[in-house]
């Protein structure tokens, strides 16, 4: 019998830019925790699933498999 | 008249509503130069400048409407001598203050703003005068070779307070002149479809631009649940 999945461990695949580093991060369950496992302020980063190339709020939650872009705010005008 | 001819025959091109209307852009660096150059060649009737800066040596490299002899000078009085012989036609109203949360209501109530800023700090600040007196919001920010450009419609998009939930701490980002040419040409053509009513801005997407690989990304923006400014549009509908 196939062992069920434990739901509250999660791998996600980080891309960081601009540093153009990839991490792959486990058991993060949202966006916010996620954050804080980067050592990283909500207001610092803008965070992007890659597949569908949308923004995620700090509240949202990630599922196991996700890519997501983690890229600095730019702010210069 | 034939400062508008080459423009006037586009279809759906209307001079006399740009004529009739107010754009006030926040910010105459390297964005505003762009952004006004092109607003006020494009003859829209009423323009406001807002910046309370002075031109510095440093600045030259992408404020292009500001000069070597105008460093020391106030940015909007350098801007409106140049704006004001590329179109006397043009009602520009400058205003040589920095922008606070105290006194952003000198911003009136024109059709369009435009953020040209550089600090997310300010930004924030017109995006809540934008989204409490419904007024559309176009904002640019640029780094390096890389920019990205939106249109904030409150009531209708996700606003710059749920895109950033904090503002970054202040700092002096390394921008290349063409870099903010780009974007700000972008903004200018995001007021002018607003203001005609053409094709489709980028309300609820971010457009992110890398020059190095001419990448142009378009992002879905969404609404930050218990956002404080636009109430993250009733909490995106209850979710649902």
């Amino acid at each position: 019998m196939q062992k069920a999945p434990n739901k509250g461990f999660r791998r996600v695949k980080v891309f960081l830019r601009p540093e153009e580093r990839e991490v792959e991060l486990e058991d993060v369950k949202d966006v916010r925790g996620l954050l804080r496992k980067l050592g990283l302020r909500e207001g610092d980063v803008l965070v992007i699933d890659a597949k569908s190339s949308s923004l995620l709020t700090p509240d949202e939650g990630l599922s196991d498999g996700q890519e997501v872009e983690v890229r600095r705010v730019i702010s210069g005008g | 008249m034939p400062r508008y001819d080459r423009q006037v025959t586009i279809p759906g091109w209307d001079q006399e509503k740009l004529r009739r209307a107010h754009v006030a852009v926040v910010g105459v660096g390297g964005l505003g130069s762009a952004v006004l150059y092109y607003l006020t060649a494009a003859g829209v009737g009423r323009i406001s400048l807002v910046d309370g800066d002075v031109v510095e040596e440093s600045n030259l490299n992408r404020q292009v409407l500001h000069f070597t002899s105008d460093v020391g000078r106030h940015k909007v009085v350098s801007a409106l001598e140049k704006l004001k012989s590329l179109n006397p036609e043009v009602t520009l109203e400058p205003l040589s203050s920095e922008l606070t949360a105290e006194n952003v209501a000198i911003l009136g109530n024109p059709d369009v703003l435009v953020d040209a800023l550089d600090d997310l700090k300010t930004r924030l600040i017109v995006n809540e005068y934008a989204v409490e007196n419904r007024i559309p919001l176009v904002h640019a920010a640029v780094e390096g070779f890389q920019g990205l450009v939106t249109t904030i419609v409150p009531g209708s998009t996700p606003c710059l307070a749920c895109i950033y939930p904090e503002p970054k701490a202040r700092a002096t980002s390394p921008v290349v002149g063409v870099t903010a040419g780009l974007l700000g040409l972008m903004e200018a053509a995001e007021v002018l479809k607003l203001l005609l009513g053409l094709g489709e801005e980028l309300s609820g997407r971010l457009l992110m631009v890398d020059i190095l690989s001419w990448e142009f990304r378009s992002i879905e923006a969404k609404f930050r649940r218990g956002c404080p400014v636009c109430g993250g549009r009733k909490d995106a509908e209850s979710s649902e």
